[in-house]
Formats: structure tokens, sequence, C-alpha cells
């Protein structure tokens, strides 16, 4: 090739080859600006990170982890005590008290709000991992444990599960053990070796604002809105299935995998399992070693104490009933009252494409509660921005694990109410990019590590994320599509 | 697969399907298809058949309660027995009852020999199903002397997707309180013409909160015991576990429930429609059908919305133990509930055995084990080297290292096509179930998960199953075996042991 060119460029006259060279540094030059402006506008949008932390710094309120306002002066007054109950501290035991014991034999941390306090309590995990603080002390006791290597000091917490792919039972494993403690002299189980185990996935802990509305939004709504768009989703290769609780049929709707259907049931469940406090749902110890079981069971109860007429009467419900109370008080995030480089018109633009690509067929913008029995909580417009539903998400996000009708690459579509004030993102916490998150969700991203674990359909986002990386942009310039789709997203 | 799916029939037997216009045959056939026939015959209920008028031992508190715990009976039993309605009234606590129910309160079910027990021997069903104008029919299944049964469907209408659910038997349509309500029952003549109706009838839970906390290592323990018997004798079993802690489910028929506050939960919503704070929605959402209900009559109730049921306070600042919702106090009356006492243990003399004859039973026992039905209906027999459980210490401390004579090892086991209700709940597949509890077995009217028999010696019989091509044989065969291999005499000791119980 480079021989003929040559020897064409030597038969043309000089006048004619002069020419040549001026087109031709005409063509390079316009391919080299065409490259330029491509290369700019085939940028990606960039993450202009947390509110609160990395813009929107002061001024700012939260718009999260308030008390429903409407509350009666009586449903108010629960706020105190509740509050208390979801930042309280568990020891191992205390001969003196019943109260506020029952961490471990094993657990992941001593509190809710140790994992749920970004931006507010309640919320998602804040950017200092708070199990650093944890892990060897209650407070009153000294633990053996060790910091597993998936946790790091800047990092989200992480709860570990093997799943039966890899030879475990797919349960939370849980990190610590208290081992050492001088309240359980007789206590010597060991950590899980963490460092041994394939295969391992992670969870980060869910905000709860605004858990209180979506307990009971009607089922009949969520398969409604699973059943809209029908044509659209079909083509975009969108399906999605509703978690049945076996009990009664209905829809199940919190956690990573929509496996609890209310807050009650996962309350008991969190400080069972995350805790290891025993209580009148789940009541016996994961790890029964003897020597470590060192509270009479289960730990938290009813305190009957309270029984009669007391100032005090929130007492009388268990730990897990006040945590449930606290959750279902918390307000639903505010949106869109602040919004990236002061421009609310990125942030309006943002939600036009974000609805344009068809983002909100699974993140679904919003459900309305039905009259309810707290009737302040009934007839609100909830923006969650889900649809609670299970979608396949492909074998780059899968665990491998199954939970009720989430097979193992099926994930809840988390709600992005708040989603501007977290710092990790996807079920592992595996970006704090909200762009790579977004990219994260199409099989196309193919993010170092990925095996492509199991044999999964494809993600049921991709083709919407294709529509994504086609949205035109500028990096960073709000008024081009992509970046006022991140914009949107962080004003949430 | 279909071929081998049983029936099970109003009356309570059990057939092939297709086989309902044969059923006195199809009855003499499996009735004959243990080794050898039994001979022994059931004295009947305790306190109905024998020993009229003795104490039933049974819906007592456990001894040993503190004195702020022993103030929760009588509050505790009064929400158990207390009637729901749609709307109305004057309790805002007893109002929720609906779209879909089986029953309007908890005591209607649980009521027999004494609140907290199994179903009634007259069926209570019969005077809830047209309360306050209800449009409802009575079910085929449903009768006035037989248990009170609720209806699940295996299978979806297509008759492949799995259903499992309870349907429930009523609907509000039509209740003074119920507005302008207008849902239809199910259609169970066609799901019974389909094949697709199982029932179950309701479970004791006298002593629930003692079954409550067994630890799961001692249920493990158990299962791992007397191996080699088990082994020779086709027995297995494996627990049931919670998809959150991993830990050992043991309440309901098919051992499906963790505790009896998650029992109860479930059992407000599907059983009452009485949405709660672990239940939150209506099982029918037809409008109109969903609260608000009006107020009723001057100064009654309404309902504002769901759920219906929920912490409650407007209690505040008095009485603590109004606050929590109904399966919250479920749960308390469950935990405190006493495990029934033998009659042989009430210091009745030779009246506390069938017979007159106290050595009937103690014998009875001991036959209970030698022929095996004690490797799965775990207990302590004396006399012999079967143990039962022992509770942990308790944070209720009158429950806390106690003897748990249950009689059950808390496991589910295969039973064969003959029991199968096709219908699988955590890890208890269609034709396990949760070994029964057999404590209080004196004083039951109705046997077996779906109340089929009367007779405890049938019920035994019943336990037997060969293999079929959809499910493997009954674990209990060989045990069924060994019973009817006993000579006369010792298998009516037996069967008089089972009825002191």
């Amino acid at each position: 090739m480079v021989e003929l060119k040559n020897r064409r460029v030597r038969q043309l006259p000089k006048r004619a080859s002069r020419l040549v060279r001026l087109l031709a540094l005409g063509v390079v030059a316009s391919w080299a600006l065409t490259g330029i402006l491509w290369a700019q506008l085939g940028q990606q949008a960039t993450d202009p990170g947390v509110r609160g932390i990395n813009w929107c710094t002061t001024g700012c309120t939260n718009g999260a982890g308030t008390f429903q306002s409407t509350l009666t002066p009586q449903e108010q007054a629960s706020e105190p005590p509740a509050q208390a109950q979801f930042v309280t501290s568990a020891i191992v035991t205390d001969p003196n008290s019943v109260m506020d014991t029952g961490l471990g034999p094993r657990f992941n941390s001593n509190s809710c709000s140790s994992c749920h306090q970004q931006p507010a309590l309640g919320g998602s995990s804040p950017a200092s991992n708070p199990l650093f603080q944890v892990y060897q002390t209650d407070g009153t006791d000294h633990f053996n444990n060790t910091m597993p290597s998936f946790e790091t000091q800047s990092g989200p917490v992480l709860v570990p599960h093997l799943p039966p792919s890899s030879g475990g039972n797919g349960l939370v494993q849980q990190l610590f053990t208290i081992t050492g403690a001088s309240s359980a002299p007789g206590c010597n189980i060991q950590q899980p070796n963490f460092s041994q185990e394939t295969g391992l996935v992670f969870r980060q802990p869910l905000p709860t604002f605004g858990d209180g509305y979506l307990d009971f939004i009607e089922n009949r709504d969520i398969i409604n809105n699973l059943n809209s768009n029908l044509p659209l989703k079909t083509s975009l290769g969108i399906g999605g299935v509703a978690s049945m609780n076996g009990d009664d049929g209905s829809v199940n709707r919190f956690g990573w995998k929509a496996q609890w259907r209310a807050i009650l049931p996962a309350t008991g469940a969190e400080e069972q399992v995350e805790e290891g406090i025993t209580n009148e749902q789940l009541l016996t110890e994961t790890d029964q070693t003897a020597g470590c079981d060192v509270n009479p069971i289960p730990e938290d109860a009813t305190n009957y104490a309270y029984t009669g007429s007391s100032m005090t009467p929130w007492y009388f419900l268990a730990d897990a009933e006040r945590d449930a109370m606290f959750v279902r008080f918390l307000e639903q995030p505010t949106e869109r009252q602040y919004c990236p480089g002061g421009n609310a018109s990125s942030c309006s633009n943002g939600l036009a494409e974000f609805k344009t690509i068809h983002c909100d067929l699974c993140h679904t913008v919003s459900y309305t509660t039905p009259p309810a029995s707290i009737p302040s909580q009934g007839h609100i417009v909830l923006n969650l921005y889900s649809d609670l539903l299970l979608h396949h998400m492909g074998s780059c996000l899968a665990d491998n694990i199954t939970q009720g009708m989430a097979e193992g690459d099926m994930w809840r579509t988390p709600p992005l109410w708040n989603v501007g004030q977290r710092i990790w993102f996807l079920h592992d916490g595996r970006a704090n990019d909200l762009v790579t998150a977004i990219k994260e969700h199409g099989d196309g991203f193919q993010r170092s590590g990925c095996t492509g674990v199991g044999a999964y359909p494809n993600s049921e986002a991709d083709a919407v994320i294709k529509a994504f990386n086609n949205l035109k942009n500028v990096s960073g310039v709000a008024g081009t599509a992509q970046q006022d789709l991140i914009n949107f997203l962080r004003s949430l | 697969m279909m071929q081998s799916r049983s029936y099970v029939s109003a009356i309570g037997w059990c057939f092939p399907k297709g086989a309902l216009a044969i059923l006195p045959l199809a009855l003499l056939a499996f009735a004959g298809a243990s080794a050898q026939a039994q001979t022994a015959t059931d004295p009947g209920v305790r306190g109905v058949s024998w020993c009229v008028g003795c104490p039933n031992g049974s819906g007592q508190y456990v001894s040993g309660l503190n004195s702020n715990q022993a103030q929760m009976e009588g509050p505790a039993a009064n929400f158990f027995d207390e009637t729901n309605i749609v709307a109305g009234g004057d309790n805002v606590k007893r109002v929720g009852l609906g779209p879909g129910f089986d029953s309007n309160n908890c005591q209607g079910c649980h009521a027999y020999p004494a609140g907290g027990g199994s179903s009634l021997l007259a069926n209570p069903l019969f005077g809830v199903y047209q309360l306050m104008g209800a449009a409802n029919v009575m079910p085929f299944f449903e009768t006035p002397n037989g248990p009170t049964v609720v209806a699940r469907f295996p299978y979806q209408s297509d008759m492949t997707t799995p259903d499992g659910h309870v349907h429930q038997l009523f609907t509000i349509t039509g209740r003074t309180d119920a507005g302008t309500c207008d849902i239809q029952q199910p259609d169970f003549n066609t799901a019974a013409a389909e094949n697709n109706l199982i029932f179950r009838q309701t479970t004791p839970f006298f002593g629930g909160g003692l079954v409550e906390i067994i630890r799961d290592s001692d249920i493990i323990a158990n299962m791992s015991a007397n191996l080699t018997q088990k082994m020779a004798l086709g027995i297995s079993g494996h627990p049931n576990t919670n998809g959150d802690d991993g830990s050992v489910t043991r309440f309901g028929w098919k051992a499906q429930k963790r505790s009896l506050l998650l029992f109860a939960g479930e059992a407000y919503n599907v059983e009452e429609g009485v949405s709660n704070e672990i239940f939150p929605n209506e099982l029918n959402e037809t409008p109109g059908c969903t609260p608000p209900f009006p107020l009723g009559p001057p100064n009654g109730n309404g309902t504002h919305g769901v759920p219906d049921d929920r912490t409650d306070w407007a209690f505040l600042p008095v009485k603590g133990y109004l606050m929590p919702g109904d399966p919250e106090r479920f749960g308390i009356f469950g935990r405190f509930l006493a495990a029934p006492t033998p009659s042989t243990q009430m210091g009745l003399g030779s009246e506390g055995c069938p017979g007159g004859n106290l050595g009937s039973c103690s014998n009875g026992a001991i036959e209970f084990a030698s022929v095996g039905c004690v490797l799965c209906h775990t207990a302590t027999i004396p006399g012999t080297s079967y143990t039962g459980f022992t509770t942990p210490p308790s944070s209720i401390a009158a429950l806390g290292n106690q003897p748990v004579n249950l009689f059950s090892d808390l496991l589910v086991h295969d039973l064969g096509s003959c029991d199968a209700d096709n219908v699988t709940q955590g890890q208890a597949t269609g034709d396990q179930f949760r070994t029964a509890p057999l404590w209080g077995v004196g004083q039951r009217g109705f046997f077996m998960h779906d109340g089929r028999t009367t007779d405890i010696v049938q019920a035994i019989e019943d336990h037997y199953c060969a293999a079929s091509a959809q499910y493997p044989a009954s674990e209990a065969n060989a045990v069924v075996d060994a019973f009817n291999a006993l000579d006369s005499t010792d298998q009516q000791d037996l069967i008089n042991f089972l009825r002191s119980l």
C-alpha cells in the first residue's frame, strides 16, 4: 500500500501535488477537529459527587432523616424513645439489665445507626466505615476480632454471604464474634476464615427513609405497574417479577432481593442477623456453641415491667418493635431542592432524559399510598423511583443467591430517592461514581474481575444503558443530556 | 405426575386422582395397604367419651410467671376471644375483618378443649359465615360436625404454576358494616373438580412458648440421634429453616414459621383478613372492599386504612400492654400458655387412663417407643432411653430449663402421596409435614393435617403410604407395620396412652 501510494504521488505534476497536499492537510485537520469534538461529545458525564460533601456543602438541608411532620402528638411523642432505640449500642450482657444487651455471639455491628447513618439516622453506609470502631469493643468488652480485608476504613460497610455455588448456604456470614469478652469467658468461637473463602459476595446497608410508606403501598398498584407499558418494556428487554410472599401472596418489597414484606419482619431479622440479638421473631442464636450463649433467650423481648400505668409505655414494646416504629415514621427524602451547579433546569431536564431513555420503566417515578390507618400517611405521593420488582441484572451483578423468588442474578430495583446523598452504589457498594454505577447495570460494561458467574440471561437494563451511553454529552457541562441526567439523580 | 396426585374429600379419605366415583372401594383398598389390620379401638376424646367431667388440663398459663407477666393473663385472654368486625363497634382494636376471611376471631378455631387449642367438635364457622348479613354460602367441605378446615389451591389455574396459598372461605360482601363491597367467594367446586383443593385444620398451640425457644442445636442433635434405628426403619427427616438466619422453623403443619409472633401476623391477615404490621395490605384490594369503612353506629369505630391493626398510640400513656398490635398480643397469649397435662398426671387415679387401668397407659408408652413412634414423635418415655427436649434459660424465667414433652422432633418428613398436599413451603415439599406434636392429642377431635379422621387408630394407619411416581414411600411405613404387628393388648395400650396425653 505504501509503495503504491508513493508511486502515485510521484506520478502527479508539481502543482497538482501541492493541491493534493493542501487537500490532505485540510482533510487531516478536519478529521482532527471532528475527532476532538467527537471525543468531547462522546465523553461520559461526570458525577458531581455526594450532595452535602462534594457540592452543596453549606446552606443545604439534608432533606432526609426527619420524622413525618403530620403525625399526631401521640405519634410524634414516640420519636425520642424510638430514636433512642435506633442509636443504642448493644453490649454482650449486663447482669443488672436485660435492655440493650445480647450482642453476639456473632455480629456485624452493635447498633442500627452504625450502618444506617448517611446522611442522617436511618440512611445508608457512612463515609468512614463504622465497623472499625466496633470490631474489637462494644465499649465494655474487648473482642479478639481481626478486620476482614474487604472492609476498608473509607469503604462501605459490607456484609458477606457465601453462595451455595461456592459451598456456602447463602446466608449472612457474620463478621465478628464476642470471643475475648470478659463477660463471655467461655466463648471461644472463631471468625469465618474469609481469606480462605472464594466466591464471597457482599451487600451494603440500604437506607430506610420513607419505608413507612412503602410498607403498605397496595399490591395491586405494584402489579398494575408491572403490567403497564408492556410493549415498550418488551421491546427493551425489560420484564420484572413481583417477589410474592409465601404466606399470603402479597408483594415483598424490602431488602436487596425484596425478601421482606414489611418493616417489622425486617427489623427482627436485622436485629438477630446483624447484631446477634435474639428476639420474639427469631429466637435462637445463630451460633449456639456452649459458653457463647451467655443470655437467656430471647434477649430482646416484650418488657412486661411496663405493663401497668407508666409514663414510658413505649418500653413495653420490644426493641425490634421500637426500631420498626422509628423507621415507620421517617419521612421520604425531598428531591430536586438543589441541583449541581446551581442550575435547576439541568435537573428538570435530567428528569426528562431519565424518562426519555426509559430508566423510569423500572425506576418507577412514583406510587401513591392508599388510605392509611395512620391517617396522615394516606394518599401520599411517593417519589421513590422504584417499581419494587425483581429484575435480571446479568452475570456481572449476580451473586448466585436465591431468596424467595429472587434468583441469583435478580435484584429489586433499588429506590433512588436520596441517591444524591449516597456514597456507594449497587448491592455490594462496588462503585462510588454514579456514572459507573449506571454503566454497571449493563452486561456490556465488563468491570474488572467480572467473570460472568453462572448462566444468566442478559441484564434487563442493557438497552436502557445503551441509550444512556448514546446520550449527547460534554463532560461536566450542564445542558447536555447525559450530564443533566446525572445532575438530576444527584439532586434526589 | 398428575396421576399420583391425591385428593382429600370432605370426609377425609385419600384417593388417587379420578377415583372419586369409587370412594368405598378405594377406602377398602387403602385401609389394607399396611401389613396387618389393627385391632385396637379408639376410646375417643378425653372429657367427652371417657373421663367425662375431668379437668382438661389445658389452657392455663405457665406457672412461675412474675407479677408483671401474670397481669397479662386477663387482657391477653380477652383479646384472644374478641370478635372482629369490618368496622364500627365499641373498640378500635376489633375492626378490620375481611375482605376475605376464614373466621372472625382466634378463639373460633383454636378453642378445644380450651382457648389456644384445636378445632371445636362442632364447626364454629356455621355461626360466622352469614353474620351481619354476609352473603356467603358454606363450602361443601365444611360440615357442622366436622373440623374447621381452611382451603388451599396447590396450583394456579394453569394447573402447573404453584399456588399453595390459603383461599379464604368467605367474604364480607353483604355485611351491614361492609359498605358496597361486592366480591365473590372462591369457586371451590371447580377447584375440587380439577383436583386442585386441599385442606388444613387448625393446630393447637398450648406450650407454644416452650416450643419457640427450643435450641436449634437440640433439634439437630435429636435428628442425628438413634440414626441406625431410624435408617433401618426408613426414617430420616430434616428441618425446615428460616431464610433470614437459617434457624429451624417449627410452627404450622409444614413447620413454616419460626415464632408465634410471625405465625400470628400471618394468621391475622390470612384467616381473619386483618392486615397488620407484619402483613400490611389486604389480600383482596378490590375497590369498595378495602378501608376506609364508615363509622357504623354512633361512636363506632371506622377504619381509616391499612393496616387494619397496628401499634396503637391512643392508649398512651396509661396502658402499655394495649399499645402493641394484635399479633404481638397473640404472641403474649400463646407464649404464656402451658403445655397440656396428661390425664395420668392430674391426680385422677385410675380414671386418668381409658378403661380405668393406669398400667395400660404406662405400658402404652413403652409400646409407643418400642414400635418406633418415638423416633419422630420425640418425648421422654419413662423406662426407656428416649428423652425429649428441654428449654434453655429464657428471658421469661418460667419458660426456661423446662422439659418439653411435646412428642415431636419438629422436623418435616415424607409421608407419601396419600397425605401429600402438593404444597411446598420452605424446605417442606408436597408430601412433607412436620411431625405433629402429640401433647394434648387425647383431647383432639380430628386428626391429620386435613382432619380426615376422628379415629386415632385410623390416623395411625393413615401414616402408611407406598411410594408413588411423584413421592417416596411414607417414612412411617415400618412403624405402622410394627404397630399393626403388636398383639391386641399392647396395641390397645398404645392407643390408650395416646388418649391420655
